[in-house]
């Protein structure tokens, strides 16, 4: 094979740049939705194999993005079934073990988490990917595979749930993020836009 | 504080260290994916990394999953094999966009695979050297005669032309929930010319009322696809020479069956000449680790032949994992129906009726179209006799 395919070269140089530029984002995208580092982490792999592999399909700038949250999200889901059974064995552990370590914030982020875990699945991922991957509801719609009116009226819900659910009294003491975490888990894929 | 700002503060991102592309671990990933192994060179994303053939590449991304399976629950590990199923089928294209297609003809002047047998196999099961063949020889040799008798055929577009494929991409619910397809499963149709450019549209059923269907088409971009990057044609039809040059030109003369195996089953159904098919059966049916799992019905009611190999181990320095791989041949035209990556275990077991969630990548159609909507004839009755609503 000649060193100077062009092809390959032209090939490498298209995954470098789209690796250099996005490879945060999608970091930052799977740690927002899975817990564990290692699980994130293999998101992150999954994606960028994927695009590696498909790079002919792989939309210029600035779609490219949206294209590789678009896979992400289906990763995502895929590690949302394992740690969905994952968890209901990590809940017998727990029964008669001491709690495991966990990620907790302040009173305040782990209410909002809490709040944001309780919002149906549609509305989450909307308004994760608005407010926390900061991107239109235009762009969002094309993650999502949906309208940019469905994305909308999803983040308007969503907003409306997270108000309600703060305005109420604060719960009892618990870790936010594993509520989180376990309600995102426990998210039937089905029911995901 | 208004409710934006109590988002952002809530952002698990912020809360956790996100490191950059230049980190090691984004260096190590990088290189995993294109293929250098992670010991050698600094820091920081390379701009230029060896090249590897398609196999490898293929090779790179399934051992990259099979890293993942011990962490992972047997139905964890069965979804994610999706992702590898998926290559087997797609790499066959984008992999396929930086192999020349003379460089085959060096491999089979110089052949330098380990001794696996070199006996010429006749397709009986009454052979002189039985202990030459492994426990799927027979079958093997069944398939390679049916693959000989086969017409020729090419899936090679031309000009204005595209390679159309039906597929469908189950994505493996848990076995404990029924037989539910979970969203992200795809019935997917692909267009795709030589030139990259192609279409391809989706539809995933069983998303809860929310059925999703996609589209999306891309024009060439620079990178063409070379669909006789396998350069079929070329290649020797005896097998013990055919095994070698796939050896030199795959493997980097180091053989490695899983490569092999891969090479044999996964791209059978493309562009290769009947006497090249019908090789490929043959040399599959002296490479250690190969088995016959009996006649299984995939979740479409189709039954065939089923050739697995376990154990895989895919050389190097950083991808020593082992893993399982089932193919499922018709008998009848010995095309591969089926393609599903196990999860690592010493033993295959595959019930009778393939349940969906062992998620396999289902080949459904393949032909050459003049359009980049156009689907060759029977492809509607054929759509409409999916029974999908059976995995919802």
């Amino acid at each position: 094979m000649p060193d100077s395919d062009p092809s390959w070269e032209h090939r490498e140089q298209r995954f470098s740049s789209l690796y250099r530029e996005h490879y945060r984002s999608v970091r930052a995208y799977a740690v927002r939705r899975i817990e564990a580092e290692a699980d994130a982490a293999d998101v992150v792999a999954d994606v960028f194999v994927t695009a590696w592999r498909r790079l002919p399909e792989v939309p210029d700038p600035p779609a490219d993005l949206l294209w590789l949250y678009g896979v992400a999200r289906r990763v995502v889901a895929g590690k949302r079934r394992s740690a969905r059974r994952m968890r209901n064995l990590i809940a017998r552990l727990q029964a008669t073990a001491a709690p495991a370590s966990t990620v907790t914030g302040d009173q305040v982020t782990d209410r909002v988490l809490d709040a944001v875990a309780r919002l149906r699945p549609a509305e989450r991922e909307a308004i994760a990917l608005v407010h926390w991957e900061q991107l239109s509801h235009a762009e969002a719609a094309q993650v999502l595979g949906c309208s940019v009116n469905a994305v909308a009226i999803r983040v308007h819900r969503a907003r409306a749930g997270l108000r309600q659910a703060l305005a109420e009294p604060e719960p009892a003491p618990q870790d936010a993020r594993n509520v989180y975490v376990a309600a995102v888990s426990d998210s039937r894929q089905a029911s995901e836009g | 504080m208004d409710l934006d700002n109590l988002l952002s503060e809530a952002d698990p991102a912020r809360h956790t260290e996100i490191d950059d592309a230049d980190s090691h671990r984004a260096t190590a990933l990088y290189r995993r994916i294109v293929g250098t192994p992670p010991s050698r060179g600094g820091g920081g994303v390379p701009t230029k990394a060896p090249r590897r053939g398609a196999a490898h590449l293929r090779m790179r991304s399934r051992g990259q999953t099979v890293q993942m399976l011990p962490r992972l629950s047997v139905t964890a590990a069965v979804a994610v094999a999706v992702v590898v199923a998926a290559a087997f089928g797609l790499v066959a294209f984008a992999g396929g966009s930086r192999a020349p297609h003379n460089t085959l003809a060096d491999g089979v002047a110089k052949p330098s695979a380990p001794a696996r047998s070199s006996a010429s196999p006749r397709p009986s099961p009454t052979r002189s050297q039985p202990a030459s063949l492994n426990q799927a020889g027979p079958v093997l040799d069944a398939l390679a005669a049916v693959a000989a008798g086969r017409p020729p055929t090419s899936l090679v577009p031309g000009p204005g032309q595209y390679l159309y494929v039906l597929d469908i991409e189950l994505k493996g619910a848990p076995p404990g929930g029924g037989t539910s397809m979970p969203c992200g499963s795809v019935i997917r149709q692909e267009w795709l010319a030589s030139d990259g450019s192609g279409r391809q549209v989706g539809y995933s059923p069983g998303c809860g009322g929310n059925e999703n269907r996609f589209a999306q088409s891309w024009k060439k971009i620079g990178n063409a696809i070379d669909f006789n990057y396998l350069a079929w044609q070329g290649l020797p039809t005896q097998p013990a020479a055919l095994e070698a040059a796939i050896v030199q030109r795959f493997e980097g003369g180091n053989a490695n069956n899983a490569i092999t195996f891969l090479l044999a089953t996964g791209v059978l159904n493309f562009t290769a000449p009947p006497a090249v098919r019908s090789a490929l059966f043959k040399m599959l049916a002296t490479m250690p680790g190969v088995h016959y799992l009996g006649k299984v019905t995939d979740p479409l009611g189709r039954t065939g032949d089923t050739i697995g190999l376990n154990q895989y181990a895919i050389h190097n320095h950083y991808a020593k994992h082992l893993g399982n791989i089932v193919v499922i041949f018709d008998p009848k035209t010995s095309q591969v129906l089926d393609e599903t990556p196990m999860p690592p275990s010493r033993r295959i077991h595959l019930p009778k009726q393939m349940p969906p969630w062992l998620a396999p990548f289902m080949y459904i159609k393949t032909g050459i179209v003049n359009s980049v909507k156009a689907t060759p004839p029977g492809t509607s009755k054929l759509l409409k006799k999916i029974p999908y609503r059976h995995w919802v």
